[in-house]
């Protein structure tokens, strides 16, 4: 109690106040009464003890899930999506709903309707997006760990802008039951985390096959008791990907050379062929996804009408995903990019055929000042690095590397889909020697 | 080259999303347009396939069939408005 109390405190000093991160768009009301029934009925789960922040595009019974828009402003959640009701039996306490980009549908943290979300480490930076509020939360000392979802990169762009570890699981290997869908062949629930240790507890709970999720599936479970344990026999393969800040390749090339030599581990040089065409063949899937999936938001069932009342970056994937839907008759699009998504996955396939994980930058630049002029290829740009392994169905993490000027910089490892515990052994054996 | 920050948008520049999206999609469609000679759809899910075992539930299968109107061996033929 004492500790939820201190979160309590810092989040009304620097939250809406102070340093105004403006990190939750909704505290629990009830989290003093949910923190006591765990204590008092002595709940001796994997997560008792922990407070945990929840983006606000994942169902928590009677909780706004508003997903930061106008359009589900008053929309209060009917029911506990699957995530929740795992953590929920596992003695974990919801301390509140985060901010994030509006439908999850940006990468900066700006698009929110309720204004963007500060980046703890310089309050004049994006946090980074979409998962922007869960990532600041963990990031601002508010909360323990938090839940957020991840499209394209919306885990890790976040957690390496602020500095926190952000794990996307292998797509399928989490339930989806009760996220507020972007992009359902892609979406993934995923952890923010203050360390890799973290990220694998909360996995432990919220992975498995639900059958309200009928792509979710069973995979092997997370042995805590072997995350501390080094692996041998590595190969890493580290990503021949020239990215414009070089001042972020050179740091995360020269760290992660350096922890091999230590641990014995081999590097090999990896280039993708087809690792270009990542950022077309996902925003074309995601425009059509999105626009079909927001059909429901049509003022009748839930809320407003969503063109009435969202933000440019929503419009602009509705608006663009109508479009192209209408012009798919000849396959120029969603089928083309489906085909184009094939050729990623077959070449990552190989590639984990030679390397037990990739290396590279989260994020090939640093955060820019909120509000600053960019353009939207530029913005579509920051999840360069992390989009193909996305469309490749892989797992994936950030963990922090370094800072450049005082801003932190996210080291990205990726590993074959549903080899999490392979992932998470290597992130940790990396993280205990920055 | 615009902020990203959240405001409420004109029927004016709504238009003008819908213009500079087609645009941007056309561009990506076109970067892609080589990958669709190399590559042919097929579905690749040999792991996941269903297969008809012992756990296949053959008493629901045999009520499909018996209330087709149409069928033959292996399928049940629909008929517009009589299925």
């Amino acid at each position: 109690m004492v500790r939820l109390e201190n979160y309590l405190k810092e989040i009304k000093k620097n939250d809406k106040s102070g340093n105004k991160i403006n990190a939750f768009l909704q505290l629990n009301p009830k989290v003093l009464e949910e923190a006591k029934n765990v204590g008092s009925k002595k709940i001796k789960g994997k997560l008792s003890g922990k407070f945990i922040g929840v983006k606000s595009n994942i169902n928590v019974l009677g909780l706004n899930v508003s997903c930061a828009s106008k359009t589900l402003e008053n929309y209060k959640a009917p029911y506990d999506a699957s995530v929740i009701d795992r953590i929920r039996k596992e003695g974990g306490v919801i301390i509140g709903m985060t901010n994030m980009d509006e439908f999850a549908a940006g990468g900066s943290g700006e698009t929110s309707s309720f204004g963007p979300t500060k980046n703890p480490r310089n309050l004049k930076l994006v946090s980074g997006g979409s998962s922007s509020g869960s990532a600041a939360a963990v990031s601002a000392g508010f909360c323990d760990m938090a839940l957020g979802s991840d499209t394209g990169g919306s885990i890790r762009n976040p957690a390496s802008h602020c500095g926190v570890v952000g794990l996307k699981p292998s797509y399928s290997s989490v339930s989806r039951y009760g996220l507020i869908d972007l992009s359902m062949s892609l979406d993934q629930i995923g952890t923010i985390t203050k360390n890799v240790y973290d990220a694998a507890l909360l996995l432990s709970v919220i992975k498995g096959k639900d059958n309200k999720d009928a792509i979710s599936q069973d995979s092997k479970p997370i042995n805590i008791n072997d995350i501390e344990k080094v692996p041998r026999d590595i190969t890493v393969g580290l990503l021949d990907f020239g990215i414009q800040d070089k001042g972020i390749q050179e740091l995360v090339e020269g760290q992660i050379k350096d922890i091999a030599k230590k641990y014995s581990w081999k590097i090999k040089p990896i280039k993708f062929e087809y690792i270009n065409l990542a950022i077309e063949t996902y925003y074309l899937l995601v425009y059509v996804e999105f626009f079909s999936a927001t059909r429901k938001f049509d003022g009748r069932r839930y809320g407003k009408k969503i063109e009435n009342f969202a933000g440019p970056e929503v419009l602009r994937r509705i608006l663009g995903g109508g479009e192209i839907s209408r012009a798919e008759y000849f396959g120029r699009y969603y089928n083309l990019a489906l085909k184009s998504k094939k050729l990623i996955e077959k070449e990552f396939d190989g590639v984990f055929k030679q390397v037990d994980c990739v290396v590279s930058p989260t994020i090939p630049k640093l955060p820019h000042k909120i509000g600053n002029e960019i353009s939207v290829e530029d913005m579509y740009a920051y999840d360069a690095l992390t989009i193909p392994s996305s469309l490749a169905g892989n797992c994936a993490i950030s963990i922090p590397g370094g800072e450049i000027r005082g801003i932190p910089v996210g080291i990205q490892i990726i590993a074959d889909k549903f080899q999490e515990q392979k992932l998470l052994q290597i992130a940790r054996s990396i993280e205990k020697r920055l | 080259m615009a902020d990203f920050l959240f405001h409420m948008v004109s029927e004016r520049e709504k238009k003008e999303i819908k213009k500079q999206s087609k645009i941007r999609m056309n561009n990506f469609s076109k970067k892609l347009s080589f990958v669709g000679k190399i590559i042919e759809p097929k579905i690749e899910r040999p792991e996941s396939e269903r297969k008809e075992g012992e756990d296949c539930q053959y008493i629901s299968r045999e009520i499909m069939f018996d209330n087709a109107l149409k069928k033959n061996k292996n399928f049940i033929i629909a008929d517009k408005k009589k299925w």
